[in-house]
């Protein structure tokens, strides 16, 4: 796509262990990730694809700065990361627009002022613009994740980090969910989606990597990486 | 993406302010709770030492809701402090946010609430025949001290217990204790010898207490106590933002577990 020859981020031979101690019990240790190496480049579409458990939600908080890394390296070139995150401490008890404005200055780091003018716009793509003055506490599960995925696709930082968000809502939303989120894949951004839909990350993504048990089991370019992930698990007929 | 170092007043002003609408919508009686909780109190606390155990005088009921509206903003505050950053798990392991913004929030929520009482305070004073004194404009540097020095405190609560979980069950207990051995109800003058006294005052909860009568009921200020309460805010509340910075990449690692 653009430039891939200019670093983003670099993970190098990275380990995250959660360790926890107990009195009377054993203490537990999870090796979350197990040494994983690599480099996304500017440009990229990353998609980080594995069973749950593999590590890939913890790898991208480390990849947004919010965990850090047990042993080795996780180097930020000088780039702005988020990620993209549905529904950060809402008040149930409080109005659409009251709880956007909140979680665009939490998301976005701007002002008041900025985020209460793109209220209105956010309401417009979540179809809720009559309801936006009503406390959360009325809306329905689809509504409310329609207000929460309009909110969190307004981020561009320089490294979108996706985890598992790409359809909400009722077979209308979730179209149009699903165009925005292909939107920001094939923008030329550079995004790391984590995924468990394969054909879309086959289809937009250049670039997978297949993480297993805290280890990468396969880095290259999507197509490939998803066509061994699907025959090792034959999952394929599963999926579809 | 960390949050830009100038958003960061907004975003604690915004959500304090969302926290006590939400707060406010959940009861029938809204905001009236901020009043009714420590008159509720103050009626225990009187039927209790006033009337069964003959502990009252004059000037008691002055000198105990005194007391109660006094130690009320610290103990409201730190009492659901220790819990504070596990109930913004979700927030900590999505947003890059720096620790020391949620014990912010939650005190300007409890400060919010305590200016409410602070003026129903001099109000009821009024009512109940006090005149009023020159030196209650002490009231504002007593109060912005207090809310250093209970943020100073909510901090470093917020910031143990993920590293002690045990904590939280602990603190319940060491509230229950400044809260009865600060002189919400008694005048210490009247049962320690002046020896002790000193040591008594050594717990600045019962030393804002006695700045609180001071400047409202008696008519006097101790400079020497506010400036002991104003050493100890500041170490406090560096202290406090300085663990929370230092150990700012442990704490998801530490609510997630």
């Amino acid at each position: 796509m653009t430039n891939t020859q200019v670093p983003a981020i670099t993970v190098d031979d990275m380990h995250v262990r959660f360790v926890r101690k107990r009195l009377f019990k054993k203490t537990a240790e999870a090796h979350v990730l197990k040494g994983i190496s690599f480099t996304l480049n500017k440009g990229d579409s990353l998609a980080v694809i594995g069973f749950n458990g593999a590590g890939k939600s913890t790898l991208l908080r480390v990849m947004a700065e919010i965990l850090a890394p047990d042993a080795g390296k996780c180097l930020n070139h000088n780039v702005s990361t988020a990620l993209l995150a549905m529904g950060v401490g809402m008040f149930p008890q409080c109005s659409g627009r009251v709880n956007t404005v909140m979680q665009l200055m939490l998301q976005l780091g701007i002002g008041k002022r900025e985020a209460e003018s793109m209220v209105d716009g956010i309401a417009a793509y979540a179809e809720l613009e009559r309801v936006i003055d009503d406390p959360l506490t009325t809306y329905s599960t689809g509504m409310s994740m329609r207000l929460q995925f309009a909110i969190a696709t307004q981020s561009r930082p320089d490294v979108l980090l996706v985890d598992e968000i790409l359809a909400v809502g009722d077979l209308p939303f979730r179209q149009k969910s699903i165009a925005t989120m292909r939107a920001k894949l094939s923008s030329g951004d550079t995004v790391v989606f984590v995924s468990h839909a394969l054909n879309e990350v086959r289809e937009l993504c250049q670039r997978a990597i297949w993480l297993e048990n805290g280890i990468i089991l396969a880095d290259g370019a999507a197509k490939d990486v998803v066509k061994e992930y699907v025959q090792y698990f034959n999952i394929l007929g599963k999926n579809k | 993406m960390q949050l830009p170092h100038k958003q960061h007043l907004g975003i604690i002003l915004y959500r304090a302010r969302i926290t006590l609408a939400a707060e406010n919508s959940r009861t029938y009686l809204s905001f009236l709770w901020w009043i009714i909780d420590p008159l509720l109190e103050l009626c225990i606390f009187y039927f209790v030492f006033g009337l069964i155990l003959q502990r009252g005088g004059p000037g008691f009921i002055t000198e105990l809701l005194t007391g109660i509206v006094g130690v009320r903003l610290f103990i409201v505050a730190t009492n659901a402090s220790p819990s504070l950053l596990l109930h913004n798990r979700a927030a900590l392991l999505a947003i890059n946010l720096p620790k020391y913004i949620f014990p912010a929030v939650h005190t300007v929520t409890c400060f919010f609430k305590f200016l409410f009482l602070l003026a129903f305070l001099c109000c009821g004073l009024l009512v109940m025949g006090v005149s009023p004194q020159p030196t209650a404009l002490m009231l504002v540097p007593i109060t912005l001290i207090y809310v250093l020095f209970t943020l100073g405190v909510c901090m470093l609560l917020c910031g143990i217990t993920p590293f002690v979980p045990d904590f939280a069950m602990l603190y319940p207990k060491i509230s229950m204790l400044l809260y009865w051995s600060s002189g919400v109800f008694f005048r210490p003058e009247a049962f320690l010898p002046e020896r002790y006294l000193v040591w008594f005052y050594a717990n600045p909860i019962a030393s804002f207490i006695a700045a609180y009568r001071e400047c409202l009921l008696h008519g006097t200020v101790n400079p020497t106590r506010l400036a002991y309460l104003f050493a100890i805010s500041i170490f406090l509340l560096l202290l406090g933002y300085a663990f929370l910075a230092v150990c700012d990449k442990q704490f998801p690692r530490l609510v997630s577990k």
